[in-house]
């Protein structure tokens, strides 16, 4: 095995400096690929600890900023679960691991105690009024917005395990966003979004559009496999472009949300799409599904079907 | 996590130092429970100090939030940190609890 165990806790190391982590050390001293593994024994007392483990580790292994403390809320909800529902309160151990696959970071946590059926809690509403928010299901809404992936195995013999993902270093995860447009004909544009869509660059998505709308684009695929993160902004966004090449005056995108609120579902379902999506990822899919979009604009699986749905 | 209770007139302002998490929050809930039980509904929560909220802290708020509003009052926060900001977006609830700049401005924001 060329992983390298050892129980995470600050302090001495031969050469070390008063600030380097033993699992720091070792990656220095060895050279290897770095595993830190630890048990955590009790209950929700152990969250700080937790917290202070996987934050370091993250740094440790690589990390930004953003990545430690997505990690370290990501993991504190998870254990707070555990807690909670699989150990009901009791005493419990969770043995956590933390390593490196590839640009990865993995975290996972052993642990035996009740199961739950992950598909059976709802997806909270953020968009809900006050009154029809739950309060339930944050915890696990939180996972998978901070995680790019997050699984559950469950054994009652063998113990279960909870394994999260995420990827390190994508530069401003929220707010890093890159374009590459493509002219199969002259009233056709495939746009290539990298990186992630959010209130700080819809506009830029929005304009690249106009443009085009400009040139005698009447038809657009956007082609999304690296879009990592879209949120409600790249809807409003979405809802944009589609207004725009139906020759609509597009809505106000200060209004935000709200003008996802007057789409007229009817309208666009009907005739040829002239705005189509190519190849989301689960979690865009996923918000594209919460926001009742997926109906009203068609995704297609790769850019030859789309640009043959549009022509 | 510590908690510390002020008062400014009818407003009650919760000072929360530390972090929120599934361990402290219930001492959060109690604390703002009380404060709901003896009739004080214009509820300020001084975030300056608190460095840290997981989902539990966010429920506790947003429960509180609902009460509050049930008897026409309101918990409004003050002085949210970058990365309980950051929690509070990922969640949605910016859109439905009052956030100010400082103590001084949620406290003048219940005289409106």
């Amino acid at each position: 095995m060329s992983e390298v165990n050892l129980h995470f806790q600050r302090g001495a190391s031969d050469g070390s400096s008063a600030d380097e982590t033993p699992l720091a050390a070792a990656k220095r001293i060895t050279g290897l690929p770095l595993r830190a593994k630890r048990t955590f024994s009790g209950s929700l007392e152990q969250l700080p600890e937790i917290r202070v483990f996987v934050g370091e580790t993250a740094h440790t292994l690589g990390g930004n900023e953003d990545d430690a403390f997505a990690c370290e809320l990501a993991c504190d909800e998870a254990a707070a679960n555990i807690f909670n529902h699989a150990f009901e309160r009791q005493h419990g151990a969770i043995e956590l691991h933390v390593w490196k696959q590839d640009n990865r970071l993995v975290m996972q946590l052993h642990y035996h105690g009740k199961s739950f059926d992950p598909s059976r809690i709802p997806e909270p509403d953020l968009k809900a009024p006050l009154e029809e928010r739950p309060t339930g299901g944050l915890g696990l809404y939180f996972m998978r917005q901070l995680m790019d992936q997050v699984t559950f195995e469950f054994d009652a013999v063998n113990g279960n395990v909870l394994t999260m993902r995420r990827i390190l270093n994508i530069p401003e995860r929220y707010g890093f966003m890159q374009l590459s447009v493509e002219r199969p004909a002259d009233d056709t544009a495939v746009i290539h979004i990298q990186g992630s869509v959010d209130g700080s660059n819809f506009k830029q998505l929005i304009d690249e559009a106009t443009t085009l709308h400009g040139e005698g684009v009447k038809r657009i695929a956007l082609e999304v496999s690296a879009c990592e993160y879209m949120s409600s902004s790249g809807l409003v966004a979405l809802n944009a472009i589609s207004k725009m090449l139906r020759g609509e005056r597009p809505p106000e995108t200060e209004n935000g949300w709200a003008v996802l609120k007057t789409l007229d579902d009817a309208r666009m379902a009907v005739g040829k799409p002239q705005l189509v999506l190519v190849n989301p990822t689960p979690r865009v899919d996923r918000v594209l599904d919460l926001a009742g979009l997926k109906n009203l604009v068609p995704i297609y699986p790769d850019v030859p079907s789309a640009l043959t749905a549009l022509a | 996590m510590e908690l510390n209770t002020t008062s400014n007139g009818n407003i009650q302002i919760i000072s929360v130092k530390g972090s929120l998490d599934a361990l402290t929050a219930p001492e959060l809930a109690d604390a703002l429970a009380t404060q709901l039980r003896e009739g004080h509904t214009q509820l300020v929560a001084d975030l300056a100090e608190l460095e840290y909220t997981s989902s539990a802290g966010l429920r506790v708020l947003l429960n509180s939030v609902k009460e509050a509003r049930n008897h026409d009052g309101d918990l409004r926060l003050a002085a949210v940190q970058p990365n309980v900001e950051k929690v509070l977006k990922l969640s949605g609830f910016m859109s439905i609890m009052k956030s100010f700049e400082s103590v001084d401005a949620a406290v003048a924001s219940f005289a409106g």
